[in-house]
């Protein structure tokens, strides 16, 4: 009775969700795989903002401006949107080719958010794009606009500085490219008195950047600061590239500070020029904070379609992931794929008979590892597992109480974590900030479960229970981080249900472990003898009269 | 080979896993509610009292942190003793305290704790270390079982114990639990200790098993495990069945010990009893559940009907008679 009712009802989950999503696939041409080659992109820029006080009467318009990407010979901008609402807004073009939006709003009162969003498209050759010869640049400290000397009088320090260092520059280089060269090396010689002096005089807090741009300028040289955004991988909170262009030959070129070498810029999408911030506020009261997202476009037919729709438009394509922010579906990305997870631990456990720490510790150690690589995750997670239960030891010796010596093993799982930051850091390693993504208390209770356990029943159990939750974790992340997987969960969270279904179904499995088999083998075998034994005991039948 | 025993299956010899422990025979009969009767050993002492079973004397019970230090003061009376968590499980966090030497105890095995050692295991059994699902305990001090030397030849530093496993009612499979120098003093399977099968309808001991390996002598006193007869068994199996009526749990096991001047006594019982004892008797526990379900409605059995059941059923199973008591 109980039984069949579990399989009605999972049967009609399981037939919900693979018609739903059979019905995206086939009618709304939702794609079953995701895009191998990843040449569309979307951006999002996010701007929050907060009152800082009460608004009175009187008190002017809240005004601020904002950066918008530019597209390029590379970038093709396919789709853009700007939703703010309650806000007016318009796009003007500013000095330097960059595009800025101007919101302006009567007043602010609590918390206002503003989305900017794009598709990015990757050409993969380049378009020709017509260049405009720009302006020569206006620097004050150029020859031409310095103001005479007079008679008697010494050139301020800061012209006689710029000249040297030109000159210098220039005695070194044969052509502009080397000269800017040169001009770059001496910029990031913060030791050179002349540099020091241009910093103290112009403002202290100038870059070796913005200290070139100064020189190449005063040469009468156009250059500009660029700011952008890499499109390698998904960025939940995304951070702008800087770097320095130098129009030569009839040619913005790039220079790459690491090496010194020109090359046309490919490798971001140019959002602004020039070295305003991101976002101005230009009247009024209010707290502005903004973030950009990347995220890979797996799906460029369907979210175009998607986007174009908007509103009224199928109810399956409103009520899409593809509709949320996009930090939001980045999020989601994750989180919808835990069940996946927990569905194979519950594999693992009822069908294979693997044994682990805790029911869930190693969906959310996989989920770790996402962020730090599957390799570097193991050894951290080893390393940290591995001090932990030193020090915890260590801890018993000193008899605390249970809960302040969880507490206290926990304290120490933030240290090593802190420390390992530091030290990787230092050797120039990236896993610095995805440590952080360790789950400490989960970390905790495994060191304090794997201790009780190697006290009980000895090492060789404890280890063995503690490789058998690695390999389930390890099993989850491969789970978890399938590509293919992972785009049709987001793509058809219908599927949820006939996960739920398998759930529930793993749930009134009732047959044996995969590991009783080898558990019972000698049983088995035993009990095959007895009753061989037993039918050689019987008294052949008689034969049929 | 695995292949091929895998294709034959457990199936074919009523061997039963856990999965099927848990959703065939403890979901349906053991009602979540009745738990707490077997988990919280105080509650299961007072049941058996009331109900006439046995259980060892309890010295006291430790309650707070502040008590911790005054196990020595409740124990003065005795010179031996057990302490244990209230709602431990798998004999996990349980301490044979055999003499008070000065101010440190000496455990059965001679290992010596200090006052210190014994007030910090205190704490850790209060606090919740030991006991299931982790939430704060108490510790139970109670009488140490002098046991019978009746297994005196195949028992190394501790105390040997019945566990009897009881199906609506009627004792189904039992074993004699023995402890060995790797479970440090405890009868516990899967701490080392062995498990003996134990035939039946006359109560003498077959097949050993320890860890996953099948032993035939026991590995510290190397004398046989076989045919030996545990004394009173008829009663044994009454007490086990009792049980059943006292906690209403349609299927548990029922740890029994023989002391030598008191005679049987329950130790605890277990709302989920382990599944290797079918290892011990070389028997699928299905097999014998069957037998009882064959049997319909046995709730109106009486006493006498479920142990003459129990002690005749399963008579004839194949390997039953290849063992005879000794003399």
């Amino acid at each position: 009775m109980r039984s069949s009712q579990v399989w009605v009802l999972a049967a009609i989950l399981a037939l919900i969700g693979l018609l739903t999503m059979l019905y995206k696939h086939l009618v709304l041409e939702f794609p079953l795989s995701p895009n191998t080659t990843y040449n569309s992109w979307y951006v999002e820029a996010r701007v929050d903002l907060s009152s800082t006080e009460k608004w009175r009467k009187g008190d002017k318009p809240l005004l601020f401006s904002m950066q918008l990407p530019h597209a390029s010979d590379r970038f093709v901008l396919v789709d853009e949107n700007i939703v703010a609402r309650n806000f007016g807004y318009e796009i003007e073009k500013q000095q330097g080719d960059n595009r800025v939006a101007m919101f302006s709003k009567r007043r602010i009162d609590n918390q206002e958010t503003i989305f900017y969003r794009a598709i990015v498209y990757e050409l993969d050759s380049p378009t020709a794009v017509e260049i405009m010869a720009p302006d020569l640049p206006d620097s004050p400290y150029s020859k031409a606009s310095r103001p005479p000397v007079e008679e008697g009088q010494k050139e301020q320090p800061i012209y006689v500085a710029v000249d040297a260092l030109i000159e210098e520059a220039r005695e070194k280089s044969a052509s502009p490219k080397t000269f800017v060269r040169e001009i770059y090396k001496l910029a990031r010689n913060a030791e050179d008195d002349r540099i020091q002096l241009i910093r103290d005089t112009v403002d202290t807090r100038m870059h070796a950047t913005d200290i070139a741009v100064l020189l190449i300028e005063a040469a009468e040289i156009p250059t500009r600061i660029a700011h952008g955004l890499q499109l390698t991988r998904d960025q939940r909170k995304g951070q702008f590239v800087d770097w320095l262009e130098v129009f030569i030959n009839g040619k913005w070129q790039a220079i790459d500070p690491e090496k010194y070498t020109f090359g046309l810029q490919d490798k971001y999408i140019v959002w602004w020029y020039g070295n305003k911030p991101l976002h101005v506020l230009e009247a009024g009261k209010a707290k502005v904070e903004s973030y950009v997202s990347v995220r890979q476009n797996t799906n460029d037919a369907l979210t175009r379609a998607i986007w174009k729709s908007g509103q009224g438009g199928n109810a399956f394509l409103t009520l899409s992931f593809y509709n949320l922010p996009l930090d939001t579906q980045i999020l989601f990305k994750v989180l919808l794929m835990i069940p996946v997870g927990g569905l194979m631990i519950a594999f693992l456990r009822q069908v294979v008979g693997v044994k682990t720490f805790g029911t869930f510790m190693p969906v959310l150690v996989a989920l770790a590892f996402r962020e730090t690589g599957l390799i570097a995750g193991l050894l951290l997670f080893m390393l940290v597992v591995g001090l932990g239960l030193v020090i915890r030891n260590y801890f018993d010796q000193l008899k605390l109480l249970l809960v302040p010596r969880l507490t206290a093993v926990l304290t120490v799982v933030v240290i090593v974590l802190g420390l390992l930051a530091m030290l990787t850091h230092q050797v120039g390693l990236v896993v610095g900030l995805s440590i952080s993504l360790f789950p400490i208390v989960i970390l905790t209770m495994t060191i304090e479960r794997m201790t009780l356990m190697w006290e009980e029943y000895g090492s060789r159990e404890a280890l063995k229970v503690g490789f058998s939750s690695l390999f389930a974790a390890v099993l989850a992340f491969f789970a978890m981080n399938n590509e293919t997987l992972g785009h049709l969960v987001f793509a058809f969270p219908e599927l949820l249900l006939v996960v739920l279904a398998l759930a529930m179904l793993l749930g009134r499995y009732n047959h044996y472990k995969l590991t009783e088999y080898v558990r019972f083998r000698q049983l088995q075998r035993s009990l095959r003898e007895l009753e061989a034994r037993e039918a050689l005991k019987r008294p052949t039948p008689p034969a049929a009269e | 080979m695995l292949l091929r025993d895998m294709r034959e299956g457990l199936s074919r010899y009523k061997i039963m896993g856990i999965n099927a422990r848990n959703r065939d025979f403890i979901a349906p009969n053991n009602r979540r509610r009745n738990y707490p009767l077997v988990d919280d050993k105080l509650l299961t002492k007072k049941l058996a009292l009331d109900a006439g079973i046995q259980v060892p004397e309890l010295y006291g019970v430790i309650e707070f942190i502040n008590q911790a230090g005054q196990v020595a003061e409740i124990a003065a009376p005795h010179k031996n003793f057990v302490v244990k968590p209230c709602r431990g499980s798998g004999g996990e966090g349980i301490m044979v305290i055999q003499n008070v030497i000065g101010t440190s105890f000496q455990k059965a095995n001679g290992e010596l704790v200090s006052a210190g050692d014994m007030q910090y295991h205190m704490t850790n059994v209060l606090g919740g270390m030991y006991s299931m699902s982790g939430r704060a305990d108490r510790a139970i001090i109670e009488y140490a079982v002098q046991f019978d030397p009746v297994f005196n030849e195949i028992t190394y530093q501790g105390v040997p114990d019945i566990r009897i496993i009881v199906y609506k009612g009627v004792p189904i499979m039992a074993m004699l639990r023995l402890p060995t120098r790797r479970s440090d003093g405890k009868a516990n399977l899967h701490k080392g200790g062995i498990g003996v099968g134990v035939r039946m309808q006359d109560g003498v001991t077959m097949y050993g098993v320890q860890g996953s390996s099948f032993v035939n002598e026991h590995p510290e006193t190397l004398k046989p495990l076989a045919g030996r007869t545990i004394p009173q068994w008829p009663f044994l199996l009454e007490m086990a069945s009792k049980f059943y009526d006292i906690t209403k749990l349609g299927y548990v096991g029922v740890d029994i010990v023989l002391d030598k001047h008191k005679g049987p006594m329950v130790l605890e019982a277990n709302a989920r009893p382990g599944i290797a004892i079918q290892i011990a008797n070389r028997r699928g526990l299905l097999s014998r559940t069957e037998k009882v379900d064959a049997k319909g409605d046995i709730s109106s059995w009486t006493m006498a009907d479920r142990l003459d059941f129990a002690m005749s059923a399963y008579r004839d199973e194949p390997g039953a008679d290849l063992f005879a008591a000794k003399v």
